[in-house]
C-alpha cells in the first residue's frame, strides 16, 4: 500500500455482467423488443407442440372458416382456416420458423461475406479498398428483387435458394459499415502499440480492430435481418420465393389477396404478425447498440 | 555527409541507434484530376543515439517529429535512409526482433489503450505477441510490471475506461516495459495529461530510465518537459534537423534562429510578462511547398541573401550540431555540398 496516491478505496465494484446486465434492464424499448423476440423464437422452437392441427392438413369442410371473434367462428380454429380447410392458426405458428430461419440464415452468410470485406478494404485501404468500392457499387446498382427473378427463372425456387440469394446479395451494408468503422479503429494508438509489439496483420484484426467494431456488426445485423424477412415475404408474394405449400408469412398474404374483401383476417393476420416481427427485431437491435457501445458506458 | 555526427561526449558511450539519412515522403492527392504530390515529412535526417540517454526531439507541430518516431519504432518504413541497432540494420531484426528491443509510449492513453481489453491483457499483450510463457505467466509478469509503474494488482482486471488519464499512461509504459526493450520512444506523453499529473508521469520515466537502464527519444512540443528529461536535444524544422546540442547548452545559449525563437515563445507564470513575442509571424510553411534554400528563410529575423538559395547542412562544431549559414564562416570553408 505504499502507492497511496492512487489506491485510495474504492466502492464495492459491481461484476462487469452485472453492471451490462443493469444497463439492460433500465432500457424499457430494449427489455420490450427482447422480450417480442423471444417470444417469435420460442413459438417457432415449440411450433409442433403448439399448433392444434397440422399446418398442411387440408380439410375442404371447414373452409373459409372465420376466427373465433366471428359469429361463424369456432374454437376448433381459433384463428379460423385458409380457402383450402387448412388451420390458419397452425400455418402462422410455423410461419415464425421460416421467417425467423430466413432472416438469421441470411444475416449469417451476408455477414461474414461483407464484414470480411469491410474490415480488409478498411485495414489495408489503398487498392483493396478502391476494389471493395467498386463491388458495393456493383452490387447496389443491382436491384435484389430483380437479380432474385433472375436466378428463380433459372435454378428454380426453393427456401433455401431464397436463403443463398438474400445471403449473396444483402453484403453491401455489412461491407460499408464495416469498412467505416475500421478505418476509424486502424487509426488508432492501440493498434499502433500491437504493431510496435510485433503482432500480425490477422492478429491485429481479430484481437484490436474487430471487438472494437462489434456493437455497429451487431446493429447492422438486427437490421438487416429484418430487412431480410421482409424481402422473404416480398418475393413469396410475388411468387418468386417460399413455394406452397411451406406456411411463409408473405406467400400467406399472396395466396389470401384473391380473398381480401370477403376473408379479411387471411391477409391481416400474416401482415401483423410479420410488422410485430420486424418491429421486435427493431427495437432490440436499437437498444443493444445502446447498451453495449463503449461510449454510453460509465 | 551522413558520417561525423558523434559529438565529443558521444563517443565514449556506446551508439545504441543510429539513423543515417532518414527521408519519409507521402505522396498526396490533389484530388482527381491534379495528380500527386509528394510531401517530404522527414528530409534527411541522421541521428545517433547513445545508450543510457535522452534524447529529445522538439518543433512545432507539423515538423515531422512523430513521422519520425514512427520510423523509429519501425512502424513506417524509411522511404530513403537507414536505421542501425546496435550496427545491425533493423531490417535484418524482423518483426518480433525490432519489437523486443524498441518500444513506444504514445500521446493519448485514451485511445493508446484497446477498450475491450483488461489492463492485465493490454500490459500482457506484447508477451502474448512474442509467444512468451504461458497465460498464467504472463498475467504474473505483467501485475508486477504494473505494480512497478504504480498501480495496485487489483487493477489488473480493470477496463481502461474504469483509470484516469494518469493512471492509463502509466498502463501504456507497463506495456512498454514489459519486454524488457532498450529503448522507447515517448511520443508527446504528458501532453493529453492534467498538469498536475504530467509532473508524476516524467519522474516515473525518469525513476524507471536509471532502475533499468533505459534510452529514450522524448519526443515533445513543450521545451520545459524537454528540459526537464533530455540529456540531448534536437531541434526539428520542416522534417529537418536544424539544430542538435546537449540540453544544457541548447537552453543556455541556443544559437539556430529558430530554437532562438522557440525558447522565446516559451510561457511563463508571471502574468506581469505577458504573451511573449516570439517575431516568427504566424505562417508555418506549407510543406508541399518549401521554400528554397534554407527552410526557415520566409521567418527568420537574421535572414542573408545566400540563405534564399543555399540550403544550410548540418555541421559540427565545438558547441553541437546546428544548420545555419549564420555559423558557417567559422567552419572551414563555407561552401554548400
Amino acid at each position: 500500500m505504499s502507492e497511496t496516491a492512487l489506491s485510495a478505496p474504492d466502492a464495492p465494484e459491481l461484476s462487469e455482467t452485472r453492471k451490462l446486465l443493469r444497463r439492460m434492464l433500465g432500457q424499457k424499448a430494449f427489455v420490450f423488443g427482447v422480450g417480442l423476440l423471444l417470444l417469435f423464437i420460442a413459438i417457432a422452437l415449440l411450433a409442433p407442440v403448439l399448433a392444434p392441427h397440422d399446418p398442411y392438413l387440408q380439410n375442404l369442410t371447414a373452409r373459409n372458416v372465420p376466427p373465433f371473434w366471428y359469429e361463424k367462428g369456432n374454437w376448433a380454429h381459433p384463428l379460423g382456416t385458409d380457402p383450402l380447410g387448412r388451420d390458419y392458426l397452425s400455418r402462422l405458428l410455423y410461419g415464425a420458423r421460416i421467417s425467423l430461419l430466413i432472416g438469421i440464415s441470411v444475416v449469417i452468410i451476408s455477414g461474414l461475406i461483407g464484414t470480411t470485406m469491410g474490415l480488409l478494404a478498411g485495414y489495408f485501404g489503398g487498392r483493396i479498398d478502391m476494389l471493395m468500392t467498386f463491388l458495393v457499387t456493383t452490387r447496389l446498382s443491382m436491384p435484389v428483387i430483380l437479380v432474385a427473378l433472375a436466378v428463380v427463372a433459372i435454378v428454380g425456387s426453393s427456401l433455401w435458394i431464397v436463403i443463398l440469394v438474400l445471403g449473396l446479395l444483402k453484403w453491401d451494408r455489412f461491407a460499408v459499415v464495416m469498412r467505416s468503422a475500421t478505418q476509424q479503429v486502424r487509426s488508432l494508438d492501440y493498434v499502433a502499440a500491437a504493431q510496435a509489439a510485433g503482432a500480425s496483420t490477422t492478429r491485429i484484426i481479430l484481437g484490436e480492430v474487430l471487438p472494437n467494431i462489434a456493437p455497429h456488426l451487431i446493429v447492422v445485423a438486427t437490421l438487416e435481418a429484418a430487412s431480410a424477412i421482409l424481402l422473404e415475404a416480398a418475393l413469396s408474394f410475388l411468387g418468386l420465393g417460399v413455394q406452397p405449400p411451406l406456411p411463409s408469412w408473405g406467400l400467406m398474404i399472396s395466396e389470401a389477396k384473391a380473398y381480401m374483401f370477403f376473408s379479411f383476417w387471411l391477409i391481416a393476420l400474416p401482415g401483423t404478425a410479420l410488422a410485430v416481427l420486424i418491429f421486435a427485431i427493431n427495437l432490440a437491435g436499437d437498444g443493444l447498440r445502446d447498451v453495449i457501445s463503449p461510449e454510453g458506458r460509465t | 555527409m551522413s558520417g561525423a555526427l558523434s559529438t565529443p561526449n558521444l563517443a565514449q558511450s556506446e551508439i545504441l541507434l543510429e539513423a543515417r539519412e532518414l527521408t519519409r515522403s507521402f505522396s498526396v492527392s490533389q484530388g482527381l484530376f491534379k495528380g500527386k504530390r509528394t510531401l517530404h515529412a522527414v528530409n534527411g535526417v541522421s541521428l545517433a543515439i547513445a545508450k543510457g540517454e535522452v534524447l529529445g526531439i522538439v518543433g512545432e507541430s507539423g515538423c515531422g517529429k512523430s513521422t519520425l518516431a514512427r520510423m523509429l519504432l519501425g512502424l513506417l518504413p524509411p522511404s530513403s535512409g537507414e536505421i542501425a541497432l546496435s550496427g545491425e540494420n533493423v531490417g535484418k531484426l524482423g518483426r518480433l526482433g525490432m519489437a523486443r528491443r524498441v518500444q513506444p509510449v504514445f500521446q493519448d492513453p485514451y485511445s493508446s489503450l484497446n477498450p475491450r481489453r483488461t489492463i492485465a491483457s493490454i500490459v500482457a499483450l506484447p508477451l502474448a505477441v512474442q509467444g512468451l510463457g504461458t497465460a498464467a505467466e504472463r498475467r504474473k509478469r505483467a501485475i508486477e510490471i504494473l505494480e512497478k509503474v504504480g498501480l495496485p494488482r487489483r487493477f489488473a482486471d480493470r477496463y481502461p475506461r474504469e483509470l484516469s488519464g494518469g493512471q492509463r499512461q502509466r498502463v501504456a509504459i507497463a506495456r512498454a516495459l514489459i519486454l524488457n526493450p532498450e529503448m522507447v520512444v515517448c511520443d508527446e506523453p504528458t501532453s493529453a495529461l492534467d498538469v498536475s499529473v504530467q509532473s508524476q508521469i516524467l519522474n516515473l520515466l525518469n525513476d524507471l530510465r536509471s532502475e533499468l537502464g533505459l534510452t529514450y527519444v522524448f519526443i515533445s512540443h513543450n521545451l520545459v518537459v524537454v528540459e526537464h528529461i533530455a540529456t540531448r536535444v534536437a531541434v526539428m524544422y520542416l522534417g529537418r534537423v536544424v539544430e542538435l546540442t546537449d540540453t544544457a547548452t541548447l537552453f543556455k545559449a541556443p544559437r539556430h534562429p529558430y530554437t532562438k525563437a522557440l525558447l522565446a515563445s516559451v510561457l511563463t507564470p508571471e502574468p506581469g510578462k505577458g504573451i511573449p513575442e516570439t517575431g516568427l509571424g504566424l505562417a508555418f510553411p506549407d510543406p508541399l511547398n518549401p521554400p528554397p534554400g534554407c527552410p526557415f528563410h520566409p521567418r527568420c529575423p537574421a535572414k542573408m541573401a545566400q540563405c534564399v538559395t543555399v540550403t544550410p547542412q548540418l555541421r559540427q562544431d565545438e558547441s553541437g550540431l546546428v544548420a545555419c549559414h549564420l555559423y558557417e564562416s567559422a567552419a572551414s570553408g563555407a561552401t554548400a555540398s
